[in-house]
C-alpha cells in the first residue's frame, strides 16, 4: 500500500491520506451495530487510504490504478448509510466524492439541474430554494447525505408519495465503471434498457457516480397539513388507500402504529411535553432493564391500538386546500378523529429529530435497529402482523408506514433492545435481522424500500434474488471484472 | 445432423421456409434461446416467436389495483377483465390497445404511464422474463425497492434486446368515464408548451392533448379523465396555470384527431415540430417525453456503448435478433 499511496498522490494532486485518524473516520457508516462497536471502543476494518479525487478523469485513473494493484475501492458519500455499505471489509481505498460539489444552473424549460455526486442534500435544497425550485427529495438524513449516496442506495425522501423516490427524479447519471471507463447514461427517448435504472442502487459495487441530472419543480406555494387518529392500524391503512384511490396526491403520508406513536409522541402535546422532560432519565434507569423482557412489554404495547395518520398536500394553494378537504372527508367516513393541522405540522417540523431520539436510546446503552421494506397493499397488514409476531419476543417493535403509492407502501420497523455483553449483542442482532427479514419476505415484502442492502441484508437479498443473482453477477463481471468495487456489498 | 426444427423440440413447427416457436413456460423459452445460441440462429430471422402460450390472465388485486397477465395476453383482454371490477389500465396511447402484454411492457414508447407531478412510472409493478442467456429474472415485490440495480430494467421498455418478458403485474386505475375537454389559446406554441409543463409539475394528469399552431397562434385542447371531483379540481388548476402563462379559455374543444404514427419524442422535438406550424396529438404526457402523433421522428441517438456491451454480454450470438 505504501508505494500505491505515492502513485495515488500523483494522480490526485496529493489529496490522499494514510493517517490513522482519517482511516478511522472512514471506517464505518451509521450502521447501528457499527455505532455500538464504536461505543464499545471497537473499530470496524478501516480502509488503507482515503482519496479525494476532483474530476471524472481522476476517478478513472484511481480506479485503473486500483485494478492494477488489486486494491478495493469504496465510494464514500457522507457515511450516513445504515447498512454497513462503506465498511472496508477488504481494506483498500475510501474514495470520497465530496470534491464533486458543483450545482449547475437550473434549466427552467427542461426542469432539471446538473449536480455533483458529493453535494450534500441540504446544500442542494437550499441552493434550489433560493432560485425558486425544489427537488422534493427530503430524506431525514438531508443534512448528512450526498447525491452520490442517494443514487447508490435508491434513497427515498419524506415527500416521495408525490415526487417519487430518488430513481424517479433522475434524468441521467455520469460516473466511472469498475473497469475504469467513464460513462454517461442517455436521456429519454432512447433505445434499449434504461442504464441509469440499472446502475442506481448498485451501492458502489459496479461504479462510482460523479454527477447526475436531476428533475426539479417550482417550489410549492402552499402546504396543507392534517392529522387523524384511527382506532386501529387496519382503519388507518384503509384510509390511506381510499385517499390514493380517489385520485388525491398527498406529498407525504405517514401512519404511526400505537407503539411508534407513543415513542415519537409530539413534544408539542402537553402530555408528551412532560414525558420528553423525564423520559430520557427514566429510560436510562428503567427502560433498558425493561427492554430485556420484550415478552412483557409486547403485550403491554398491544393494549394500545390508536394510530396516527398524517397527510401533507402541497402546490397551488387552491389545489392543496381542495385535496386536503377531500382527504379529510374520506378519513372521516372511515371513523377518523380529525386532529387538525397542529400535530401534522409538528410532525413535519420535527421529522428529522427521530434519529436524535434514537441517539438517546443508544446513549442509555440500548440498541435500536431499523428495518424498512415495502409491499403491495394486499400484503401490507400481513407483513406488519408477522414481523411483530416474530420480533415481539426479541425486541420492542415500533412501525411507521409511509411512502405510499396507489399500489403499496413502505413499513419501517424499529427494534429496540437492551445492550449486553458484546458477543450476545452481536449474535442477537444477527438473529433479529434474520428473523425479521424472514417474516417480512415470507409475508410478501421485499428486503429494502430505501436503505439498501450493504452488509446487513446481503444474505437475505441474494436469497430473494433467486435466479436473478446470475444476472447481477453478469453485470458485476461486465462492469467490474476484477471485483475491486466495494467488495462484499450486495453479497458480491 | 439434427435440424433447427428438431433441436427446438415440441414447441416448434414449420412456418413457410422458417420455424415458429410457441413456448408456454419460461423453461421452454429458455430452451429455445439456448438452441438459438448454439446454432447461431436468431428470432425474427430463422425463427418466429409466438408468445400466445403465455396466456395466463390472473387475479386482479383490488387493494393494490394491479392485475397479473402472461406476455401473450391481449392488452384489450386485460382491460376487459379489469373493467369488470371497475378498474382500468387508464389512458394508454391508441397503439397500445393493439399489443399483447409482452410487447406493451417491452415497448420503449408504451411501457410507462404518467403519475403526478408529470413523472413516468412503469406500467408493470412487477415483471418476470427470461434473459438471452436463458436465465430467469423477476422484479422484487413492493411498489418501490432499494434492492440493488433494477434488474427489471433489462426487460422494461428495453425493446427485447437483452431478454423477453413472460408475465407482468400491471398497474390499474379506477375506471371513470368522466371526461372533460377544454381549449385554451396562446400567443404561440412556446408559452403553450410551457403551460403544459407547468401544469404537469403542478399536478395535472393530461390523458390527451392536441396542440395546433397556426398563424402565430397556438390552440391547446386538453382532455382530463378520472373521478368527477378529481377532474374538476385539475381543470381549475390547469385554468389558473394557463392564465398565468398568458393563455385564454376558448371553450370545450371538439376532439379533432391528428394523423400519423405514434412516437416517443422530447419536448425539444415537439417545439421544433410546432415552430413551423401544424398539429400534434399527445399521449402519455410527462415532463421527460411525450408520445406524439404528427411529429416527424428524428433519428434516435445511436445506442450508448454501455447498451452494446450489455447486449454482447447477455446475447453474444444475437439469439434475440436485431430487435429495436
Ligand atoms: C438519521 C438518518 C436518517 C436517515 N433517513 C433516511 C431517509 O429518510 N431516506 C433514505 O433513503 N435514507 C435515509 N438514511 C440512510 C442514508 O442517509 C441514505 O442511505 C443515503 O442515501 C446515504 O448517503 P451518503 O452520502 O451518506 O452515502 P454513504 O453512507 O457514504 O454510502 C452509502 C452507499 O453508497 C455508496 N456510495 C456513496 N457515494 C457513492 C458514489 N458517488 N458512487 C457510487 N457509490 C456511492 C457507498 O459505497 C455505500 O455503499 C438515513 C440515515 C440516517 C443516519
Amino acid at each position: 500500500m505504501v508505494d500505491a499511496a505515492g502513485a495515488l498522490a500523483a494522480l490526485v494532486h496529493g489529496r490522499v491520506s494514510t493517517r490513522a485518524l482519517d482511516r478511522l473516520a472512514y471506517s464505518r457508516d451509521m450502521w447501528p451495530l457499527a455505532t455500538w462497536w464504536f461505543q464499545q471502543g471497537r473499530v470496524p476494518p478501516p480502509p488503507d487510504a482515503v482519496v479525494w479525487p476532483g474530476s471524472d478523469d481522476e476517478v478513472a485513473q484511481v480506479i485503473r490504478l486500483a485494478r492494477e494493484r488489486r486494491l478495493a475501492v469504496i465510494p464514500f458519500g457522507a457515511g450516513s448509510g445504515l447498512c454497513g455499505g462503506t465498511i472496508a471489509t477488504a481494506g483498500g481505498l475510501a474514495l470520497d466524492l465530496k470534491r464533486f460539489d458543483t450545482i449547475g444552473p437550473v434549466d427552467p424549460q427542461r426542469r432539471c439541474v446538473d449536480v455533483g455526486a458529493g453535494v450534500l442534500g441540504e446544500t442542494l435544497e437550499r441552493r434550489l430554494a433560493a432560485r425558486g425550485w425544489t427537488m422534493g427529495h427530503l430524506p431525514s438524513s438531508l443534512a448528512m447525505s450526498t447525491v452520490g449516496g442517494w443514487l447508490a442506495t435508491r434513497s427515498a425522501g419524506l415527500l416521495s408519495s408525490r415526487y417519487g423516490k430518488l430513481e424517479d427524479l433522475v434524468l441521467s447519471v455520469r460516473g466511472v465503471l469498475g473497469t475504469g471507463e467513464r460513462f454517461e447514461t442517455p436521456e429519454r427517448p432512447f433505445l434499449g434498457p434504461d442504464l441509469a435504472q440499472l446502475l442506481m442502487g448498485s451501492e458502489g459495487a459496479l461504479c462510482t457516480f460523479t454527477s447526475a441530472r436531476l428533475r426539479v419543480h417550482p417550489r410549492p406555494e402552499a402546504r396543507a397539513f392534517r392529522a387523524f387518529d384511527f382506532q386501529t392500524v387496519e382503519r388507518g391503512l384503509a384510509a390511506v388507500r381510499r385517499v390514493l384511490r380517489e385520485g388525491l396526491r398527498p406529498a407525504a403520508v405517514h401512519l404511526a402504529d400505537p407503539s411508534a406513536l407513543a415513542f415519537h409522541a409530539q413534544p408539542l402535546e402537553a402530555r408528551a411535553r412532560v414525558a420528553a422532560a423525564f423520559l430520557p432519565a427514566l429510560f436510562t434507569q428503567v427502560g433498558t432493564r425493561l427492554l430485556s423482557w420484550p415478552r412483557l412489554l409486547g403485550p403491554l404495547a398491544r393494549l394500545a391500538t390508536r394510530c396516527r395518520l398524517v397527510f401533507v398536500f402541497e402546490g397551488d394553494p387552491g389545489h392543496a386546500d381542495a385535496e386536503d378537504r377531500a382527504a379529510a372527508a374520506a378519513c372521516l367516513s372511515l371513523g377518523a378523529n380529525d386532529l387538525g393541522e397542529g400535530p401534522a405540522r409538528a410532525w413535519f417540523q420535527e421529522r428529522n429529530d427521530a434519529a436524535f431520539r434514537h441517539a438517546r436510546v443508544f446513549r442509555s446503552g440500548a440498541l435500536i435497529d431499523t428495518l424498512e421494506v415495502s409491499a403491495p397493499w394486499e400484503h401490507v397488514l400481513d407483513v406488519y402482523q408477522r414481523v411483530r409476531a416474530v420480533m415481539g419476543a426479541l425486541a420492542v417493535v415500533l412501525c411507521e408506514f409511509g411512502h405510499a403509492t396507489a399500489d403499496g407502501c413502505s413499513l419501517s420497523f424499529h427494534f429496540i433492545t437492551a445492550g449486553g455483553p458484546r458477543d450476545e449483542v452481536e449474535a442477537s442482532a444477527e438473529q433479529r435481522w434474520r428473523a425479521a427479514l424472514g417474516a417480512a419476505t415470507s409475508a410478501g415484502a421485499n428486503v429494502s424500500h430505501h436503505h439498501g442492502i450493504g452488509l446487513v441484508k446481503r444474505r437475505a437479498y441474494q436469497d430473494a434474488l433467486g435466479e436473478g443473482r446470475h444476472a447481477l453477477a453478469a453485470l458485476k463481471r461486465l462492469f467490474d471484472p476484477d471485483g475491486i468495487m466495494n467488495p462484499g456489498k450486495l453479497g458480491l | 445432423m439434427t435440424t433447427l426444427l428438431d433441436s427446438l423440440g415440441s414447441v416448434a413447427s414449420p412456418l413457410g421456409p422458417g420455424v415458429v416457436v410457441r413456448p408456454r413456460t419460461e423453461r421452454e423459452l429458455a430452451h429455445v434461446l439456448m438452441v438459438l445460441k448454439e446454432r447461431g440462429a436468431s428470432l425474427g430471422v430463422e425463427v418466429t416467436l409466438d408468445r400466445a402460450g403465455f396466456a395466463h390472465l390472473g387475479q386482479v388485486h383490488e387493494a393494490s389495483m394491479t392485475i397479473e397477465a402472461g406476455a401473450g395476453v391481449a392488452v384489450s383482454d386485460v382491460e376487459a377483465k379489469a373493467n369488470a371490477l371497475r378498474l382500468s389500465l387508464g389512458a394508454l396511447p391508441p397503439a397500445a390497445w393493439r399489443l399483447d402484454v409482452g410487447a406493451l411492457v417491452e415497448s420503449p414508447t408504451q411501457a410507462f404511464r404518467v403519475v403526478v407531478p408529470g413523472r413516468l412510472e412503469p406500467l408493470a409493478a412487477r415483471v418476470t422474463g427470461v434473459l438471452a442467456d436463458g436465465r430467469r429474472v423477476a422484479s422484487p415485490p413492493g411498489p418501490r425497492h432499494a434492492t440493488g440495480p433494477d434488474l427489471a430494467s433489462l426487460l422494461l421498455g428495453a425493446g427485447g434486446v437483452v431478454g423477453l418478458v413472460t408475465s407482468a403485474t400491471l398497474r390499474l386505475v379506477p375506471l371513470h368515464e368522466h371526461e372533460q375537454r377544454r381549449t385554451f389559446s396562446f400567443s404561440n406554441s412556446v408559452p403553450a408548451l410551457e403551460a403544459l409543463r407547468e401544469a404537469l409539475s403542478a399536478g395535472v394528469l393530461l390523458s390527451r392533448v392536441v396542440v395546433r399552431s397556426r398563424a402565430g397562434r397556438a390552440l391547446v385542447e386538453i382532455t382530463l379523465r378520472g373521478a368527477a371531483a378529481q377532474v374538476d379540481r385539475e381543470l381549475q388548476l390547469f385554468g389558473r396555470v394557463a392564465e398565468r402563462g398568458g393563455g385564454r379559455f376558448e371553450g370545450q374543444g371538439q376532439e379533432l384527431p391528428v394523423d400519423g404514427d405514434e412516437a416517443e419524442v422530447s419536448w425539444a422535438a415537439l417545439a421544433r415540430a410546432l415552430s413551423v406550424g401544424g398539429a400534434v396529438e399527445l399521449y402519455r404526457v410527462s415532463l421527460s417525453s411525450v408520445v406524439a402523433r404528427g411529429v416527424a421522428v428524428a433519428e434516435f441517438d445511436p445506442p450508448s456503448p454501455l447498451t452494446a456491451a450489455l447486449r454482447a454480454a447477455f446475447d453474444p450470438t444475437r439469439a434475440l435478433g436485431s430487435r429495436s
